[in-house]
Order: structure tokens, then sequence, then C-alpha cells
């Protein structure tokens, strides 16, 4: 059986060695990070959607997407930043996507159905106001939020926040000013 | 300034996670219960906020999430072309392919008679074929050095491109195949092919892209017995 590769004219197979190489290259570089990073992106999703597995899911989908691109990110030192945005990304869109399934199911199922009994775990883990105050961050415009929420991670400053995401340390500070501030009308 | 302006300036303070540091607040405070409250409430607020937002965030990582990336990142290494994406790619390669040759025979059919029957031989060039059972195979190896230019005939010419990814061309259709890569360079864009021995396991990396052709070259790497 023979294979057929498809390459650049004037390309030998060296070349083709030393993409190799530098893959291997880029993969050492990834695992790096990923012990440090893979934490931060589930954190970030955990924020966001509040279900550890759905978390768990996006975390592991960011960081993929984050592996298979590592090679176009011409800044390693970004990675962080582009890594929680990508998290950050995708559990916004899964949660909207979840809020529309949600919606449609209440529509549908009759008055009776809609809600299970709570389980003494359920009642247990969500208390009356951290439900208000997730129900609060969900209405905070997008750039707040995860401001809120990088900061509130263990292990990071104000100012890897702002390195994090590349903006001063003044912005992140006056982005947490308005975020506390509009949580706390919401919840008085 | 009322007690509602006071309230205001407690609420910036705290949510900018400041202590009251204006004398005129703190001596406000001092003498008004009213604030006071309001002051004691909005910190054990911003407190709770503060609390909760660090209990979503901080959970314990699940411990099979690095184990379960590590997994796929073994599976798609950085940079690799998905197996779905390798396919589609070919598919396409294979269509461009499949229109390049139709539309050359097309066009050198008025030719056929003006040749010689014997075919002329091409400087430079060399068979190609390749297949497990076909007698004298050869590697194409595509290399910038020398291009092909003479005209010649083109005798039928029927690639039988497999699902395996082969390229498979007869030892009588081998001069029809190399004038088809002579032609390439005066294309804009093409696509053209090496093949060689599998020698990596089935799993191993197919590499596929588009390219832009400049100048061409044929050679045989395993000399053919049917020469």
């Amino acid at each position: 059986m023979r294979e057929l590769a498809l390459i650049q004219p004037g390309r030998t197979l060296e070349g083709l060695t030393a993409r190799e190489e530098e893959k291997a290259r880029a993969h050492r570089e990834f695992e790096e990070r990923l012990a440090e990073c893979g934490p931060l992106a589930f954190r970030v999703a955990q924020g966001v959607l509040r279900n550890a597995a759905d978390a768990e899911d996006v975390a592991q989908e960011a960081l993929l997407r984050a592996y298979r691109h590592f090679t176009r990110l011409r800044e390693p030192t970004r990675f962080r930043g582009w890594l929680v945005r990508i998290a950050f990304r995708l559990a916004l869109d899964r949660w909207r996507v979840a809020k529309r399934r949600e919606k449609r199911e209440t529509e549908w199922v009759q008055p009776e159905q809609r809600s299970g009994a709570p389980t003494a775990e359920d009642l247990a883990a969500a208390s009356e106001f951290q439900k208000r105050l997730e129900r609060a961050m969900e209405e905070l415009p997008e750039k707040f939020r995860l401001v809120l929420l990088l900061s509130a991670i263990e292990g990071y400053t104000l100012e890897e926040v702002a390195g994090m995401l590349g903006i001063p340390i003044g912005t992140v500070k006056s982005r947490l000013f308005f975020a506390r501030k509009q949580l706390a009308e919401k919840l008085r | 300034m009322k007690c509602e302006q006071y309230q205001r300036e407690i609420g910036d303070a705290l949510a900018g996670g400041e202590a009251v540091r204006s004398a005129e607040l703190a001596a406000h405070l001092r003498s008004c219960r009213s604030c006071r409250e309001f002051h004691e409430a909005q910190r054990q607020l911003l407190g709770a906020i503060e609390t909760g937002v660090r209990t979503m965030v901080n959970e314990a990582v699940p411990a099979s999430l690095l184990r379960s990336v590590r997994a796929q990142m073994e599976a798609a290494p950085v940079g690799r072309i998905s197996r779905r994406a390798a396919w589609r790619m070919a598919v396409v390669t294979v269509a461009v392919l499949a229109v390049t040759f139709s539309v050359m025979r097309h066009r050198r059919e008025p030719n056929l008679a003006r040749t010689n029957p014997g075919g002329p031989s091409l400087p430079g060039a060399a068979a190609v074929a390749a297949g497990p059972n076909t007698p004298g195979t050869g590697q194409m190896v595509v290399q910038k050095k020398q291009t092909v230019s003479r005209k010649a005939a083109a005798p039928s010419l029927e690639p039988s491109l497999g699902q395996r990814m082969e390229v498979i061309v007869l030892p009588e259709e081998r001069e029809a195949f190399a004038k088809f890569v002579a032609e390439l360079p005066k294309a804009k864009k093409a696509t053209a092919g090496l093949t060689r021995p599998a020698s990596e396991p089935e799993n191993a990396p197919v590499e596929i892209a588009l390219l832009h052709i400049q100048e061409l070259k044929l050679e045989l790497l395993e000399p053919s017995e049917e020469k």
C-alpha cells in the first residue's frame, strides 16, 4: 500500500520532518501550560454554567481548540487570556442554548410536571441568595462578568487578570466596581 | 449633604473595595444611625456577593479533565488536519485533478493527428507508477528544478484514484501523466502528489495542501525494469 501525500513542490521529506519536530515542540509547550490553564478554563466555564459536568465539557473543548490552533498563537504570553476568552465564549454559548431549551420545555410541560421535588442535595447546595446572585450575574454585561469571575478565582491578582485580558489595571478595577455595584443594587 | 448622598458614597466606596476614607463621611457615620446600618448592610451584602462568586468559580477541578484532554491531544496532535477534514480535502483534490485532466484532454484532441505515433520521449521525465501489484513501480517526486515542456500526444489517460489515496499510472500512460505534470506550471494553482511506501503505521499523518506550482520535474527514484 502506498500513501499519497500532497506536498509543496521543492519540499522534501526532510522538510516534513522539520515540521513534525515543530509540532512536537508545540505539543511540549502546550503540555507545560496545560496543568495551570486547564483548571482556569474549567473555573471560568463553571462561573458561567454553574454545573461541573457542563463546565468540564466546555473546558475540555476550549483546551482542545486552543491546542489545535496553538501554533498560530504569535505571542505565547497571551495564551492564558486567549484560553479564558475561548472558554468564556463557549460557556456563554452553551448557557444560552440551555436557557432556550429550558424555556421551550417550560412552555410545553404541564404545570404539575414542571418542577420535580427538590432533593436534599439541591436544597443544601443552592441557597436562595446564591440563586438570586446567579440570576443577577446572568444579567451583567459580559465584560463585567468575565472580570468578576477571573478576579474571584483563587490565586489570580488583579494585575494578572489585567495581563490575561490585555487591558489596563484601571479598566479591570472599574469593571469590577460596576459589576459589584450592579449586583448590590439587584440584590439589595 | 443628605443621607441619600452619603449612602451613595458608602456604596461606591465598598464596591470599589475601599474602606470609607472621607473624614466628612466618617463623621456622619458616627452621628447617623441609619447610615451606619446602611453601611453595615452594604458591607455584608458585598461580602456575600464576593463569597458567592468565589464559591461558584473555585469548585474542585475534576481529575478527569486533564486526563481526557491529554488523551484527545494524542489522538489529534497540534496542527494536524483531522481525518475527516483530510478526506474532505482529498475528495476535493481528486475532483480538481479529474476536471483538469478532462479539460486538458479535450484541448489536446486536435493535436493527436499531428504527433509521432511512437510518442516522443520526454527528457527528464520518468514513469510514475504506484501500487502494490504494479510491476516496475516507481516513485514520483515533484521537485523545483526543471520544467518538462515538450508537446506530445496525450493517449487515453484514466488515472485510477481509489479510496485508499493511491496514484496508479499504467506504464503506457506514464508519458501522458508526465505531460500532464509538465503542464501544471502553466496553471496558476494546481495540486500535485508524492507517492511513497507507507512505512509508517496505518495511522501515520497524511499531509494535504493546496499548492502553488512554479516548476516541476519528475524523477524516477526506483529504477523500473520496464523502462
